[in-house]
């Protein structure tokens, strides 16, 4: 699975890694995307819900990991 | 040495603002003063306080600074001051005098970075033939410059958020898209072009658009500033007690603004934005989200918001146009209250 590593990054650079992830996937396969701050969790939760894309969100040792595709498996 | 204001700011535009619901909320809980020649007050989420002095002068009060919004300092002074003295002309008032607002780091830059920040808020100034007559400075890393500025108005002729009619169109002076912008040079994918173009409608006083509206004896009216297109809309909805609608296809953009949200370029102050607004909002089924997220950039230096009889638009608009303000447009138009406040469209 591809995965988008935006730790570190600050707003809005994991929101724009998030999206091109999207086009560059189709949506037809899932993808995940390693998340580092509260902040760019939210936005990028946020327009995903927008968007009608599916996600699931764990958090472990201080980033989120989450999987995007079409039904949010 | 070259001085690169923008890359001291660490936490990008994101968070240089407090969330408008949070600020709401704080504000519920401290007591409004109580006087008659008090006009104008935060009850009406207006740009600036009104204070009637007599039957023919009332003073217009209003204070705005930030951190940096582009490299150089001097070019800064000239937003920043321009930011600071737009709210006076949103109430349709004359900027008289100001006094400087500096946060500096002394430490960090050159001193020539603080002088050039305040030739850029003097040069600014005069050109709204605002005296600066004083200031105040602490030491504080990223730097922050505004001025706090006083305006005269007649008590008469104020013009709020509150004075939206019915029947009435929008028009929006200046094109959106100078937060979105702003973060996409940090990201390096926004183009020479484009920041020069920001650049230039942030420094640019809405003196112009000010006088057309006294001309055409407009009554109500904002500048578009850090909520975006759709808070400042929702604040004059209430204030009005109408509705807005808003066409966002006809809203003027600066350069690629829409190719850089459609590449995920949105700042998270967006999104708060659109917190705040989404209870009191529709949003057509077709919507395009790059549309409605445009409706959330925050502005720095935005346009006016104007209210027009719909009889007058045609000409205020091309009085706008004559007076240099060319990329001036009608927007959407006033209501009565419907269910929701603001209603965004195609």
């Amino acid at each position: 699975m591809k995965i988008v590593d935006t730790r570190g990054q600050s707003c809005p650079a994991p929101l724009i890694a998030t999206k091109k992830a999207i086009k560059e996937t189709g949506m037809e396969e899932a993808f995940q995307v390693l998340i580092g701050s509260q902040n760019a969790l939210n936005n990028i939760s946020r327009f995903l819900k927008d968007n009608k894309a599916g996600f699931s969100v764990t958090e472990s040792e201080g980033f989120w990991t989450m999987t995007v595709s079409k039904k949010g498996r | 040495m070259k001085i690169d204001l923008l890359g001291m700011v660490e936490s990008g535009g994101c968070s240089a603002k407090i969330p408008p619901r949070q600020l709401e909320e704080i504000l519920k809980h401290i007591p409004l003063p109580v006087d008659p020649d008090i006009l104008v007050d935060i009850d009406t989420h207006d740009d600036a306080g009104v204070y009637r002095v007599n039957d023919e002068l009332a003073l217009v009060l209003t204070t705005d600074f930030f951190p940096p919004v582009c490299s150089d300092p001097y070019e800064f002074g000239q937003i920043a001051a321009a930011n600071s003295i737009s709210d006076v002309y949103a109430m349709g008032g004359t900027p008289v005098i100001a006094l400087n607002i500096m946060m500096f780091p002394s430490g960090k830059l050159p001193m020539e970075a603080y002088a050039d920040i305040l030739v850029g808020g003097y040069d600014k100034a005069s050109e709204a033939g605002t005296r600066i007559i004083g200031g105040h400075t602490i030491e504080d890393f990223p730097p922050k410059y505004g001025l706090a500025v006083v305006g005269y108005v007649h008590p008469g002729k104020i013009i709020t958020n509150a004075g939206a009619r019915p029947g009435d169109l929008l028009i929006l002076t200046k094109p959106l898209g100078t937060g979105l912008i702003l973060a996409g040079q940090r990201m390096g994918m926004a183009s020479e072009a484009d920041i020069e173009e920001s650049k230039y409608f942030m420094k640019l006083l809405n003196k112009t658009g000010a006088e057309v509206m006294r001309k055409f004896g407009i009554k109500g009216a904002t500048d578009v500033t850090g909520f975006g297109l759709a808070g400042h809309a929702l604040k004059m909805a209430r204030a009005g007690n109408v509705s807005l609608s808003l066409n966002m296809g006809r809203v003027p953009l600066i350069g690629e603004a829409y190719r850089l949200v459609d590449e995920g370029c949105i700042p998270g102050v967006s999104f708060t934005n659109l917190d705040f607004v989404e209870d009191e909002s529709g949003f057509s089924e077709d919507l395009d989200y790059n549309l409605k997220m445009i409706a959330m950039d925050a502005q720095t230096s935005g346009g006016l918001l104007m209210s027009v009889p719909g009889e007058k638009a045609g000409v205020v608009i091309s009085e706008l146009h004559k007076a240099g303000l060319t990329r001036a447009a009608v927007i959407g138009k006033v209501t009565e209250k419907r269910e929701k406040y603001i209603y965004l469209e195609n």
